[in-house]
């Protein structure tokens, strides 16, 4: 048992990185929507769907498991969020930076804020140009980035491919007559571009 | 019974001795001792909206720490839910720390409800370990009387015993009334080094001097944390200490660097970090003059640079490593900018160089700055003073701190970011209270140390208190800030209207938000209206106002409200 634990140690010298270090861990809930069950650093995520569909409540719950894990994140040029419903999603307001301003201008700052932050969230204008950059600046620094789409916005869409994509497709309430508590289950339709798969999935309790 | 050992050199036995024994006072339920509150009575503290320490009673009913609040309130409904205060915490704790400095003038605090000193000096003084306990259990005894409460059971099931009892010292203070035993509201440890005096406390026992080795050995790994290094070592084999400590240490350094030497040193006990005191500096400033006035970041930081590591070196030669530093720049025509710069780890002359790089770019660039008016003139000088320091170089700040404090890249990045800013704000949602959903948190302008002082702001209003007519959970997850003007109109498609007795004229059939959803929403569900009245003390702010709950039949739910006859799109359940 001493000699295997000696062996196994010293092949790991070897090793320069781990895959353990390059992934941040998610929330068990949404853990099977993502490829390799996390978010994997230097990899591009995009979120979208209509507004009501819980797309804002994916979000919060994807930040949440990071965010308590010391992981800090960046949210450039999302408006209107709510941050009681952030809390109660478990995400660690305390790690949370707010950046407000003009769809223009987010992918720039936004670019700077990928050098220290782990999760970088934005919503803003990209052409493919801008886009292709993003991507590679994260991918150098090590940190996730997170596209929401909106679809009120022009041209808010992610120009080039992206890890997984995940879009909200409806959801429905449930109310029950005792706790004063509503239950929702979103559907969610998961595309992971390296997959070519789509699926449709469901979360209860988002 | 000692070993010589080869992972370690020759001198490792004196290394162990020269370690110094540490008591630590451990009370792991200090948060509900505190408040007064028995094991008995269900209650719960909260942070987060998680649960982080909970009462045997709460525990019976199924709950564990970690759980989310909404998931255990949907169990059961008479639980008390009490917000984290770690302030409130810590100043009962100093009741406690009041009876330690009986023994020991220097108490190092390492959370409420830990403490500990250094026990070289209080037990020559005392006449031995044994008096000294037997003086701390009786002086506790004091206390007791004091936090007049059923001091119960508070843990009902005894943790696993890793360790083997030739490793502690068989304690006996029965004749006391309250021993020193599991049980207890609170129990003492005593080993080498603090890591060990820690471990020892959980279990109220006392380790035998140069017996820490033999005493973690049982232990499991994830004793040390639960990093990726952790589960690596697990993967290869590692599962218990007496495992990590028969491989070589110089194989443990190769691969896992400072982490590798740390917890191998704490497995055959020796413990870098020995009970230290924070030392106040009495005199360390330095002051650097520009002659002729410096107008230049880049001309001031590089005239700094020798000084301040000059300072530096000073204190490193009395063995002390600055945590606090303030810098102060001066202009000819009397401006200054004064920044305390803090951090977690000991501060290097880069780092402070590159701070005073950002308190002048802050300070000269006006599209940036937040205090007062960019300087008219060049600085004179510079001065730079040590606050506050520490005599361990090591400051293990990941496992003892009490706050939080970014990264430094972290930090950089959005100094960076605000430079860039033209139009907008860099902020922190702060919590806040009130009715409406975007009164509950406030955006901040972002500060350095602003994490830091974000739980003591958070707490300054009791949370718990009912607030009449706010919504109950679930929190909307977007809230719009300003209101959004809407219609929303009956089956007819006339404008509804609320009356003053809380009454629709009609049944609200569909929802026009042309900014947010493309088409009219058809209302499946209608909630409210729920009429308030917001500060009827107060001329100028009074409003009176009805919110309505509505889930359209696409399962979107939404609150919206009324206002002087004009229907407003408050929040989206998204």
């Amino acid at each position: 048992m001493e000699n295997l634990a000696l062996i196994n140690l010293r092949a790991l010298t070897s090793v320069s990185t781990l895959a353990i270090n390059q992934t941040i861990e998610v929330s068990e809930e949404i853990r099977h929507m993502l490829p390799l069950s996390a978010l994997r650093r230097g990899s591009v995520g995009v979120i979208n769907g209509q507004v009501g569909t819980g797309v804002t409540s994916l979000l919060f719950s994807i930040l949440g498991a990071p965010s308590s894990k010391d992981n800090w994140i960046a949210l450039v040029g999302m408006n209107n969020l709510g941050f009681a419903s952030a809390q109660s999603h478990g995400v660690d307001l305390r790690r949370i930076l707010s950046v407000s301003c003009s769809p223009d201008e987010a992918p720039y700052l936004a670019a700077v804020l990928l050098d220290g932050f782990d999760i970088v969230v934005i919503s803003a204008k990209f052409d493919f140009g801008v886009a292709r950059k993003l991507a590679e600046r994260a991918k150098r620094q090590k940190a996730v980035l997170l596209v929401v789409e909106n679809d009120r916005l022009k041209s808010s869409h992610w120009p080039i491919s992206s890890d997984f994509s995940l879009k909200t497709q409806s959801c429905t309430w449930e109310v029950d007559g005792i706790t004063p508590v509503a239950k929702r289950t979103v559907v969610v339709q998961v595309d992971s571009s390296r997959r070519g798969s789509v699926s449709l999935q469901s979360i209860a309790g988002l | 019974m000692r070993y010589f050992h080869h992972g370690y050199d020759l001198f490792e036995d004196d290394l162990v001795d020269s370690i110094p024994r540490v008591m630590i006072f451990s009370c792991r339920n200090w948060s509900f001792i505190a408040r007064r509150i028995s094991p008995t009575s269900k209650s719960a503290i909260v942070s987060n909206k998680r649960i982080v320490s909970l009462t045997p009673a709460v525990r019976k009913l199924g709950v564990s720490v970690g759980d989310r609040v909404q998931s255990v309130l949907s169990r059961s409904c008479d639980l008390e839910l009490i917000e984290a205060d770690k302030e409130f915490d810590l100043r009962e704790f100093e009741k406690i720390i009041r009876i330690m400095e009986e023994f020991c003038p220097e108490v190092e605090i390492f959370a409420p409800g830990i403490c500990g000193f250094d026990m070289r000096g209080p037990t020559k003084y005392f006449g031995g370990e044994r008096s000294l306990l037997k003086l701390i259990t009786a002086a506790l005894c004091k206390v007791e009387s004091d936090f007049d409460l059923d001091l119960g059971e508070w843990s009902s099931k005894i943790p696993r015993r890793y360790f083997n009892r030739s490793a502690i010292d068989q304690f006996d203070c029965s004749d006391n009334e309250t021993s020193n035993h599991l049980g207890s509201w609170y129990s003492l440890g005593i080993g080498q080094g603090i890591f060990s005096a820690k471990l020892a406390a959980q279990y109220g026992v006392v380790i035998k001097s140069g017996m820490t080795k033999e005493f973690m050995s049982g232990f499991p790994i994830e004793i040390f944390g639960d990093g990726s290094d952790i589960d690596t070592l697990r993967g290869s084999g590692v599962e218990k200490v007496s495992d990590l400590t028969r491989i070589p240490r110089r194989l443990l350094i190769d691969r896992f660097g400072s982490f590798g030497k740390k917890i191998y040193d704490l497995s055959i006990g020796i413990d870098s970090s020995s009970v230290t005191k924070r030392q106040s500096v009495d005199f360390s400033v330095v002051r650097i003059e520009f002659d002729p006035p410096a107008y230049l970041a880049e001309t001031i930081v590089f005239s700094m640079r020798s000084q301040v590591d000059e300072l530096f070196c000073d204190l490193v030669k009395e063995g002390l490593h600055p945590l606090r530093v303030r810098v102060v720049f001066e202009t000819e025509s009397a401006e200054s900018i004064s920044r305390i710069w803090s951090s977690e780890v000991p501060i290097s002359t880069t780092f402070l160089l590159n701070w005073s790089r950002w308190q002048l770019d802050a300070w000269t660039n006006s599209a940036t700055t937040i205090e007062g008016e960019s300087p008219s003139s060049g600085v004179i000088f510079c001065d730079v003073t040590v606050l506050d320091t520490t005599a361990n170089p090591f400051a293990q700040l990941d496992l003892y701190s009490l706050s939080i404090y970014p990264r430094e890249r972290v930090v950089r990045s959005i100094e960076r970011t605000k430079a860039k800013l033209q139009k907008g704000d860099v902020s922190v949602p702060k919590p806040s209270s009130g009715r409406a959903f975007k009164d509950q948190f406030q955006l901040v302008p972002w500060r350095v140390g602003l994490f830091d002082n974000f739980e003591k702001v958070s707490i300054a209003r009791e949370k718990d208190t009912p607030w009449p007519g706010r919504l109950p959970d679930p929190a909307p997850s977007i809230v719009f800030d300003p209101l959004l003007s809407i219609d929303v109109l009956d089956e007819n498609g006339l404008q509804v209207r609320v009356s003053g007795v809380g009454g629709f004229s009609a049944t609200p059939k569909v929802i026009v938000a042309r900014s947010v959803f493309e088409r009219p929403k058809k209302l499946k569900q209608v909630l409210g209206p729920w009429q308030t009245t917001q500060r009827w003390w107060d001329g100028s702010s009074y409003r009176r106002l009805a919110r309505v709950q509505v889930v359209s039949e696409d399962g979107v739910a939404m609150v919206v409200l009324i206002e002087n006859s004009r229907w407003f799109l408050e929040a989206v359940y998204d």
